[in-house]
């Protein structure tokens, strides 16, 4: 899951690390008295808004708006009815503005290939961090390192080949061990600083917090449930309560399967007749007929369906306790679209002569079940 | 021959009470797998299927020595039984979903430093057929011959060992190296083995979007592999930014899109099918499976 700035604002002030000053409301009275509190030595000071949107590029998308005093209310009142790369802005930081010297980037991220946590570190931040990495690879320092201490003797010599005039080597170090600290303390994929600033003091100020929580680490991390969830649409919501892997999509063939990869496959598949999947809905293994029913009811929520393709390879998934689900739900329910089945492996012979026998159209291969629901879709 | 398990690989379960445990420690055993001691904290003195059941690996060790540990204890406890078989010398097979990646890094970390396999998290196991299966696999449906298969999806794998053992492609062992963001054993390890591995005439390697194992692997297979290798990705259909069901399948930016997958192993050589039931046929145009020779 994504926090928000502010949260992990929230997190690098919990981890003693310098932001600037900030004030997160809705509500732009609020917001203004406490800005004009923060200026009582200096009227003419100005400010940043900042839409408060889980995900980057918000800067490019006009989420982050200069602001004097005079005309604070017209222009928190307009970022909070904007849209950011469809995300609703429902809080916005107001956060003073630092007196830039330098502009650092710091991250830590998860290295799939290596298996093992790498620290990134460029003298040229503020700007998208790809781009550093493909102009000029040596202004990205790469280390990597495991939980069991932070690799400051690596980290400083790395540094060497840097310009780390504006500011101090040992304080940066300080900022990137409790960076390290944050990252496995909150279980990260990702905890980066985008700038972090040297103001014109030589002080290092962390100006903006991306942070990725692991969802699979939520067992020690109850405070991030609802965070979680937050993201999710009403069937994703539905789906996540009754432990089904569902993903909302565009399209109207709403799609069920069991097996991520499996889906994925379907989906695809799907995609190449033509076709366009409404949705991701994993089962799972070993899923029973209520499971199955569960999955019918939440797909089938989605408007301007036009059919449903339910694709199962069964393994330790039975066929029969599939269609047994299916069977039951369609009793239940008049679907009104058309909806093919393929599925195969244990118990087939039962699911599939229990399908056929109330009617639903069932193959046990999947490129003939595709080509069915492509036919009966085209018509 | 065959990699990594075969007919003398011992192995325990961690595990082994629960419900999954239970169930699939029967399975593996109708197999052929040699299962010779379960282990759950507390219930040291039971027996599952016959097996005899310890409170901890360090005594099950005593009982009987074993090669592998096959890990079905839940997520929040599972890197505590994982360091556990390491700390014992045991090469792992992790079936559990869910376990946070702070907990698989330090696994990983461990293992190699012990010179330790792990297969896994998240992943339907590894089965040498006729010889031995760690893991969930459905196991009638493989057969023994010369394909050597990589995955990173469990039904997808079932799917194409399926259409494989049909048109009588057998396999060699196939390895489900399982669908999180990080893994034990990846693609490169595993077809290192599959190269060396006299047996294996031929390699599938199985894939989906998300990351950049897909392209690591290209450029291995370029450099190293000189037995033909035939691919699979799923996910062309998905979007950016969203987990397709698998922690690992996430398109992010431009970086592990199905289109940078496909044309990286098609440039080392790699033959891709667009279809899981395709695969018979690509292989056909390498390797007939009558004769266990290679075409041309």
């Amino acid at each position: 899951m994504n926090l928000k700035e502010h949260e992990g604002r929230a997190l690098f002030i919990r981890y003693g690390m310098a932001v600037p000053d900030g004030f997160v409301s809705a509500d732009s009275t609020a917001a203004l008295e406490w800005a004009r509190k923060n200026s009582a030595d200096d009227h003419g000071r100005t400010y940043l808004l900042k839409a408060q949107v889980a995900g980057g590029k918000r800067g490019k998308s006009g989420g982050v708006v200069k602001t004097a005093l005079d005309d604070f209310d017209k222009n928190f009142s307009e970022l909070l009815k904007k849209d950011i790369n469809g995300h609703h802005v429902d809080e916005i930081l107001t956060a003073e503005r630092i007196d830039i010297n330098r502009e650092l980037f710091l991250s830590i991220t998860v290295d799939r290939f290596s298996r093992r946590p790498l620290m990134l570190f460029s003298e040229s931040g503020g700007v998208d961090i790809e781009d550093v990495a493909k102009k000029n690879a040596n202004m990205l320092v790469k280390t990597v390192f495991t939980e069991d201490s932070f690799p400051e003797k690596e980290f400083r010599e790395s540094l060497e080949r840097q310009i780390t005039e504006g500011f101090n080597v040992n304080d940066l170090i300080d900022v990137a061990k409790k960076l390290y600290a944050l990252f496995f303390g909150e279980d990260c994929i990702l905890a980066e600083i985008n700038p972090l600033i040297a103001d014109t003091a030589g002080r290092l100020i962390s100006a903006d917090a991306k942070i990725t929580i692991d969802d699979a680490a939520i067992f020690r991390h109850e405070e991030y449930i609802d965070i979680s969830v937050r993201e999710f649409s009403e069937q994703e919501k539905n789906a996540h309560e009754h432990g089904l892997s569902y993903v909302e999509l565009d399209g109207d063939l709403a799609i069920i399967g069991n097996g991520a990869g499996l889906v994925m496959s379907t989906l695809d598949a799907a995609k190449q007749y033509g076709l366009n999947p409404a949705n991701f809905c994993d089962v799972g293994g070993g899923a029973s007929s209520l499971m199955v029913e569960e999955a019918l009811k939440i797909v089938l929520s989605k408007k301007r369906l036009r059919g449903i393709f339910i694709n199962i390879y069964g393994g330790i998934t039975r066929c029969d306790e599939v269609a047994e689900g299916l069977v039951s739900y369609l009793k239940k329910t008049e679907i009104g679209i058309p909806i093919v089945v393929r599925m195969t492996g244990t118990n087939e012979k039962e699911g599939l002569e229990l399908l056929n026998k109330n009617n639903v159209h069932a193959f046990d291969s999947f490129q003939k079940a595709v080509e069915e629901i492509s036919a009966r879709l085209a018509q | 021959m065959s990699i990594i398990v075969d007919d003398k690989t011992k192995v325990i379960v961690q595990g082994i009470t629960g419900e999954q445990g239970k169930f699939h420690t029967g399975l593996m055993m109708e197999y052929g797998t040699k299962i010779v001691s379960g282990v759950t904290p507390g219930k040291g003195g039971q027996s599952v299927n016959g097996v005899p059941v310890f409170n901890s690996v360090s005594e099950s060790l005593k009982f009987s020595p074993a090669d592998f540990s096959a890990i079905f204890v839940p997520a929040p406890k599972a890197l505590g039984a994982a360091m556990e078989s390491l700390d014992a010398g045991l090469n792992l097979v992790i079936i559990t979903e869910h376990i946070p990646v702070r907990d698989t890094m330090a696994i990983v970390a461990k293992a190699k430093s012990k010179g330790l396999i792990v297969i896994g998290p998240n992943c339907p196991g590894v089965i040498t057929p006729g010889e031995c299966k760690i893991g969930i696999m459905p196991g009638h449906i493989f057969t023994r011959g010369n394909v050597g298969i990589v995955s990173r999806s469990g039904t997808l794998t079932y799917e194409i060992v399926d259409n494989l053992s049909k048109n009588n492609f057998g396999q060699s062992t196939v390895v489900g190296i399982g669908g999180d963001f990080i893994n034990g054993i990846n693609y490169i390890e595993t077809l290192e083995k599959f190269q060396r591995d006299e047996e294996t005439k031929i390699i599938v390697l199985i894939g989906e979007i998300g990351g950049e194992a897909e392209e690591r692997a290209a450029e291995y297979i370029k450099n190293n592999v000189t037995k033909p290798v035939v691919a699979y990705i799923a996910g062309r259909a998905a979007p950016e930014g969203k987990t397709m069901g698998h922690a690992g399948a996430i398109i992010s930016g431009s970086s592990g899109s199905y289109d940078s997958k496909v044309s990286v192993l098609k440039s080392a050589g790699v033959e891709v099918v667009d279809f899981p039931w395709e695969m018979a046929k690509a292989l056909e145009k390498f390797f007939l499976p009558q004769n266990f020779g290679i075409r041309n």
